[in-house]
């Protein structure tokens, strides 16, 4: 960037902001129109302050810091607030808001930011103080004598502020709803005040309620960067793939995320002793490039290269990215969690990279930077401490005795027998493994999450109900939390549940992939216009369904629907004998339209979903989005009916529901290869038969580029390092190509596009095209061993560079007799007759776990959604096999 | 890079905003206040206990009573069957006051009665919903538990409480504003008015998941704990009826211990990090640095289930004294539950089993000796106007006495020599939590001629004290002891100077 353009940013941002449209609160004390009064406050019942015995020190002063060199607030008026030893930890300065500042608080999370400085670094605390106002239901008989200065709140900051520096603290808030706050109480120091032996003064100032969660100002916080956070890499040809580094425990690789520039792999600890060499290496594209390794050591968020914090460094030669660094983590190193950071740049030891003020901005030469955390224990402390918090149940040694105050021996594995209490059963657990004696302190200490979180379900159980907590988790002291869960988990892979917005009685999962899926329940519908009027297709005639006077359809699937939806976005009804592909329909858009089966994606304008209502013993349905367009029985017809009321409640709307057979179905937790990072052909003819399809990555490797098929072209990023897998990153999300077995072969799609499109086909001349599912190539997946591999040319030229036991991974997709082929990067990829290097692909397999330890972690967070879903986006009560997002994130059982 | 451009930026704006506003000095200084102290008190280690918490930890074991509908279908949680109300119909009517007699044999000082579980059912004539004992068709069913059972506690001078499930798997309502406005705050509100001197309001972690409410069939209805039952206004809404009820659980004035078993941490810190509507992560151990006063504490089953179920097993004496001394012996409180069955009354086994306890009780911590004993120790904190802080205070019946070293000495040796040679099982240490938990890290010795001394409890790690600690001589599983004359215990680390109650010896 240009660094007259990051001045001009700098200069927004430490300017007095204008109050944002958005902001509940906006106080910056440069007038007292925001605040009715300042003063001390204390959470402490018994403290001096509440007692009057001390008065406490709290005012509007000049700014004292306005004028400084480097001053970053220079607004004319702040809070002053003086920090007494006297007062407790909760000791802070109360602001009284005035009426127009005060706010709802709502289950909706907001943040209060509150700009302060002081001479101590550590933890600040926001504590609002408020009421129910009227709008609460009850309000007369519960809240209306309530004082306005109860307790709603209390919020540690997400972020700490340094010392004598000032800084955007943002506090994250929230609650029942109908609650006004009447003041803010800032704790700007939350510690305990033991070890005070003077009071000390602090500055607040910018004090706001708004719905952003980053800080306003410009903050040098924990392990800084000279580019926003969130900045990508703006190369295509050279860019920052993962770190390999190699410990006693381990060889580990961590990726980049993403595009990021500036890339967190905090998916698991690197194990590593005191006082061990270790060796470490940048996987880089591109070349002309020096590599650097920093490495905290007395872990207070910084990497200071005067404290020898620079731990291995190539700077001399132009390939020195790729160099393979060693050095020792220090022996008087104490046992805890420390930040690592690989950083490939040019001509600078800066942690926070070429700034650029001297040319070579980092960004714009390509480089970047990986932070991963090293778990360092003693060498002597071959144990660690493994406990368990339960409830409803116990976790128990494998010979049935309690596993109290128990010893493990680091990095081996650990059997253990989850056992519920009488009435429970396990449904999994929650592996906690961390540092810090023994995950007792707070979860992140300058952003390092200090413990990480696995979650492992029932069905990785063995037999006899036993999980072997791999060795890679047992690398500090540990916590195991079982899932006890009311009555029985199913045997076998778990249901999923039935979405907890969907409360139609009868609802069903929905298919997957135009398939049914397990759990599905089909029932017989009866219009209540006539007695015997069932709806069945056996009435279905071309222009509707017919609600004749016929018999049950008993033991007919003709006359069998499941119903799926949730009450959000309305309800569908399939037909078993149609098959999950069909679903009812409103032909045409007249308000007494007929009602038919479509086909699900080209139903064109048709609506396909409704609302429910109770109606008698049955149910009316309203078509979704409207306010009174109910089915109805119209001249013996399904159809619309433009009732009146809100909803239908007359015969003629009612549909009764019969119970008729649960319908088999697919098992909708896919159990897809995680295990392994490349698939051989017949591996991703195995995926794809078994899931429906497969998620890859096209990977063209030769000795002069490797490069996935992105969209219409091989022209995608580099991968790696050329001419080898290793460290090969895994696919960006335009470079993840679907494989869906159809009949006579396989289609290949784009899985971010448009549903319906996105696929492979080759226009005259052999180039790519991407186009709808009707025109699409349909391909043949061949591997060495397969007669349709045809001929290879060149090969040993090409690959002498490539181990021989890879190249069984190499796959051609064929069509027409001719072969995907990547020639010409700088114009389309396409069909092409070639039969040398660019017609071979290594298949990148999107599910693989990676890296060195089984599975992904989830890092804790108070924010932290608990939600699960399976990869078919269906809500599930608990963790699955496979592969599951929880929070978001991928998670592998 | 930061850093200089701010410079730079600064420093244009500082030169504009000159122009506009002149030069200003602060006159923002620190003023000197010193509260007065005239008893030479220490300072506080905060966070500190609210009183309330501090009258109840000294509760220490108390009563769980899982009764109600459940206790006739058998269930546990109930929150998938949604019984009738006529399925309650107990063939006596409940006795409380017999529930509270059993836990007073065992030495409970009080005790929480269930009033109602995930399953909704009411054991009071609420307004709040139709399903409720009124319902039940059943005469003896018509019992109001909370009023007989707070009627029950304040005759037999216990402490009591009630248990009342956040979440309710029955009511159609659950999972809107208006369940929490209309029924749950309302119940909370309704058991409170049964007492003001209620010591206890037990908000269960169970939240959410499979239920009827209300209608044919299950569904799944999950909330957000952190604000779902507007805790805060909760606590106030009870604190302005029952100003030293101590709202456990989800209320967030006392924390889950973090197990079912009967056992806290050998560390166990009484702070930590609240999150609220949260179970704490560091829940056997609490957090040495958290920024609230949120003590532990442990529930366990003397039985194989919450309810009563036909058949059940009983845990031994020697199990419950175990637990015993692994939840109060460590700095938790211990809720031990005794269900009562289908007569509404504790069974004859249970019954003889908490008398077992309580005489267990008696011999093994029922005779204190310390008080026959000569004690000193190595450093003692100035008297002030009021007050003294000598080892007297250690061994003397006042609880609001204390002994603690002066400012800054974070270490001391008190010494016990006793009238004669004793076997010694257990040495009881308790902290005067009112200003703070503060020990770190202690050992006891025991000595024949005061010159060579062995560890006393030397598996046992000694390390927390807070609110009570008992060392066992050997381990919590077995009545060990050593001959001694001597008995003295040495504080090695402390977050201050060091202040102590009370110390037993046993």
């Amino acid at each position: 960037m240009n660094i007259f353009k990051k001045l001009f940013a700098m200069l927004v941002a430490v300017l007095p902001l204008a109050a944002n449209a958005q902001d509940l609160v906006d106080i910056n004390f440069e007038d007292a129109s925001a605040y009715k009064s300042v003063s001390v406050w204390d959470w402490w019942e018994a403290s001096p302050f509440r007692t009057g015995e001390l008065k406490g020190n709290c005012q509007v002063i000049t700014n004292p810091f306005a004028h400084e060199e480097g001053a970053t607030n220079v607004s004319a008026k702040v809070l002053g607030f003086q920090r007494s030893r006297f007062g407790s930890n909760l000791f802070g300065a109360r602001i009284e808001l005035a009426e127009d500042q005060r706010f709802e608080l709502t289950p909706t999370v907001k943040y209060v930011h509150v700009l302060m400085r002081k001479p101590v670094a550590g933890r600040s605390m926001v504590i609002g103080l408020g009421r129910h106002n009227e709008s609460t239901p009850g309000y007369a008989e519960q809240w209306a004598t309530q004082k306005d200065d109860v307790e709603q709140f209390t919020a540690i900051g997400n972020n700490k502020a340094p010392a004598d520096q000032w800084t955007d603290v943002v506090f994250p808030i929230k609650g029942a709803g109908n609650i006004t706050i009447y003041s803010l109480v800032i704790v700007v120091d939350c510690e305990a005040p033991t070890d005070l032996t003077s009071d000390f003064l602090a500055y607040i100032d910018n004090v706001k309620v708004n719905s952003s969660k980053k800080a306003e100002n410009v903050v040098v916080g924990d392990y800084p960067v000279c580019f926003d956070s969130d900045q990508t890499y703006t190369r295509s040809d050279r860019h920052l793939n993962s770190l390999t580094i190699t410990t006693e425990a381990g060889t580990y690789t961590k990726q980049a995320v993403g595009k990021l520039a500036a890339s967190q792999a905090f998916d698991g600890f690197i194990v590593a002793k005191a006082g061990e060499t270790v060796t470490a290496k940048c996987n880089y594209n591109g070349s002309w490039m020096h590599s650097f390794f920093y490495l905290d050591t007395n872990n207070n968020g910084k990497f200071e290269i005067e404290a020898d914090e620079l731990v291995s460094f190539r700077n001399t030669n132009a390939n020195d990215f790729g160099a393979t660094h060693t050095f020792t983590i220090p022996a008087d190193l104490q046992p805890g969690i420390y930040r690592l950071r690989g950083k490939v740049d040019w001509e600078s030891t800066d942690p926070a990279g070429n700034d650029g003020s001297a040319g070579n901005y980092i960004i714009d030469n390509g480089g970047g930077m990986i932070d991963v955390l090293f778990n360092v224990y003693a060498p002597e402390e071959t144990m660690v401490n493994v406990g368990s918090n339960q409830r409803n149940g116990t976790i128990l040694m494998t010979d049935g005795s309690e596993m109290k105050d128990y010893k493990h021996q680091r990095l081996t594995p650990l059997t253990v027998l989850p056992k519920g209490a009488e009435g429970f059963s396990c449904a999994g657990l929650i592996i906690r493994h961390g540092y810090n004696v023994g995950i007792v302190a707070d979860s992140l200490q300058h952003s390092n999450p200090q413990y990480l979180a696995t979650t492992v379900s029932h069905t990785q159980f063995a037999e006899d109900g036993t999980y072997t907590i791999p060795a890679s988790l047992i690398d500090a002291d540990v916590i195991i939390e079982g899932i006890m869960v009311s009555g029985e988990v199913p045997d076998g892979p778990d249901e999923p549940v039935v979405d907890p917005t969907a409360t139609f009685p009868y609802v069903s999962p929905a298919p997957v992939g135009g398939q049914w899926v397990k759990g599905t329940k089909a029932y017989y519908i009866q219009n209540g216009a006539k007695e015997s009027a069932w709806l069945s297709l056996d009435n279905a005639l071309d222009d509707g369904l017919r609600l004749d006077a016929n018999e049950l359809p008993e033991e007919d699937p003709r006359g069998e629907w499941v119903v799926c939806g949730n009450d959000e976005l309305g309800y569908s009804f399939y037909n078993v004998s149609a098959g999950a592909e069909y679903v009812l329909g409103l032909v045409g858009d007249d308000k007494y339209a007929r009602v038919n089966l479509v086909k699900v994606g080209e139903e064109g304008n048709a609506t396909t979903r409704f609302d429910f209502h109770e109606n008698g013993d049955g149910f009316s349905f309203r078509l979704h989005g409207s306010e009174h367009n109910c089915l109805n029985s119209r001249d013996q017809y399904l159809a619309l009916w433009d009732a009146t009321a809100a909803f239908a409640t007359d015969n003629g709307s009612r549909f009764t529901f019969f119970y008729a057979e649960d319908v088999a179905g697919i098992d909708p937790t896919p159990s897809v290869n995680t295990t392994d990072k490349f698939f051989t052909a017949e591996q991703l003819r195995d995926e794809v038969a078994k899931n429906g399809k497969a998620l890859i990555g096209i990977l063209n490797v030769t000795t002069t580029s490797n490069k996935y098929v992105n969209g219409l072209n091989y022209n995608g990023t580099p991968a790696s390092s050329m001419g080898t897998l290793e460290g090969v990153r895994a696919p960006m999300e335009d470079e993840i190509m679907e494989v869906i077995a159809v009949e006579g072969g396989y289609l290949l799609r784009q899985a971010e596009a448009d549903e319906g499109e996105g696929y492979l086909d080759c226009q005259g001349g052999g180039n790519f095209n991407v186009v709808g599912r009707d025109a699409a190539l349909v391909w043949t997946i061949a591997g060495p061993a397969d007669e349709s591999y045809g001929e290879v040319t060149n090969f040993d030229d090409i690959y002498s560079d490539i181990a021989p036991e890879v190249n069984e991974h190499m796959v051609r997709f064929i069509a027409h007799d001719q072969y995907l082929n990547g020639q010409n990067q700088s114009s389309p990829g396409g069909l092409r007759g070639g039969k040398g290097a660019w017609s071979f692909n290594y298949i990148y397999n999107v599910n693989y776990a990676g890296g060195d330890v089984v599975g992904l972690h989830t890092v804790l967070s108070p924010e932290a959604s608990d939600a699960i879903y399976n990869l078919a986006g269906q809500r599930m009560e608990r963790p699955v096999k496979g592969i599951s997002i929880v929070g978001g994130r991928k998670v592998l059982r | 890079m930061i850093q200089q451009l701010l410079k730079t930026s600064a420093l244009l704006c500082g030169l504009s905003l000159f122009a506009l506003q002149g030069m200003a000095q602060s006159t923002f200084e620190l003023i000197d206040e010193v509260p007065a102290n005239l008893d030479n008190e220490p300072a506080p280690v905060h966070p500190v206990p609210h009183p309330r918490q501090v009258e109840w930890m000294r509760t220490e074991f108390y009563g769980f009573f899982h009764y109600g509908m459940n206790t006739f279908t058998g269930n546990e949680w109930g929150n998938e069957l949604d019984a009738p109300a006529t399925t309650y119909k107990p063939a006596k009517v409940p006795n409380p006051h017999q529930w509270l007699e059993v836990a007073q044999s065992a030495h409970m000082k009080g005790g929480i009665a269930v009033v109602k579980h995930h399953d909704g059912f009411c054991l009071w004539p609420t307004k709040t919903t139709d399903y409720n004992i009124t319902n039940c068709g059943n005469e003896n069913g018509q019992a109001n538990i909370p009023e007989l059972f707070g009627k029950a506690a304040q005759e037999l001078g216990m402490k009591y409480g009630f248990y009342v499930s956040p979440w309710d798997a029955h009511d159609y309502r659950y999972g809107s504003a208006e369940y929490v406005n209309e029924v749950f705050l309302k119940q909370c509100k309704e058991l409170a008015d049964y007492g003001s001197d209620q010591f206890e309001m037990w908000f269960d972690g169970a939240n959410g998941g499979k239920g009827k409410y209300g209608g044919t069939s299950l569904t799944t209805r999950e909330i957000d704990r952190a604000t779902y039952y507007d805790v805060p206004n909760l606590r106030d809404l009870i604190h302005g009826i029952s100003p030293n009820c101590v709202l456990w659980g989800v209320g967030g004035e006392a924390r889950w211990i973090g197990t079912e078993e009967g056992h806290a941490g050998t560390t166990n810190w009484c702070t930590d990090n609240r999150e609220e509507g949260k179970d704490q992560s560091n829940a056997q151990s609490g957090n040495e640095n958290g920024w609230m006063w949120l003590p532990g504490e442990s529930d366990a089953k003397s039985t194989g289930g919450w309810f009563w179920h036909s058949g059940e097993t009983l845990k031994t004496k020697a199990e419950l004294f175990t637990m015993y001394l692994e939840t109060v012996g460590r700095n938790s409180t211990f809720i031990l539950n005794i269900p009562p069955d289908k007569n509404g009354e504790i069974p004859a086994a249970t019954v003889k089993r908490m008398k077992e306890l309580g005489d267990l009780l008696d011999t093994r911590l029922g005779n204190n000796i310390a008080p026959t004993a000569t004690v000193t120790a190595s450093n003692t904190r100035s008297a002030g106007a009021n007050r003294t802080y000598d080892v007297a205070n250690l061994i003397d019946t006042d609880i609001e006495s204390y002994f603690a070293t002066e400012d800054g000495v974070k270490d001391v040796t008190i010494t016990f020599e006793l009238p004669a040679e004793t076997a010694v099982h257990y040495v009881v240490l308790q902290e005067h939590i009112q200003l703070g938990q503060r020990v770190k890290a202690f050992n006891i010795e025991t000595s024949l001629d005061g010159e060579s001394w062995t560890k006393f409890g030397a598996t046992v790690p000694q390390t927390t004290i807070g609110y009570k600690r008992i060392i066992p001589k050997s381990s919590t599983t077995s009545y060990g002891s050593v001959k001694a004359k001597y008995v003295r215990v040495n504080i090695t680390d402390a977050k201050a100077c060091i202040t102590l109650d009370n110390i037993e010896i046993y």
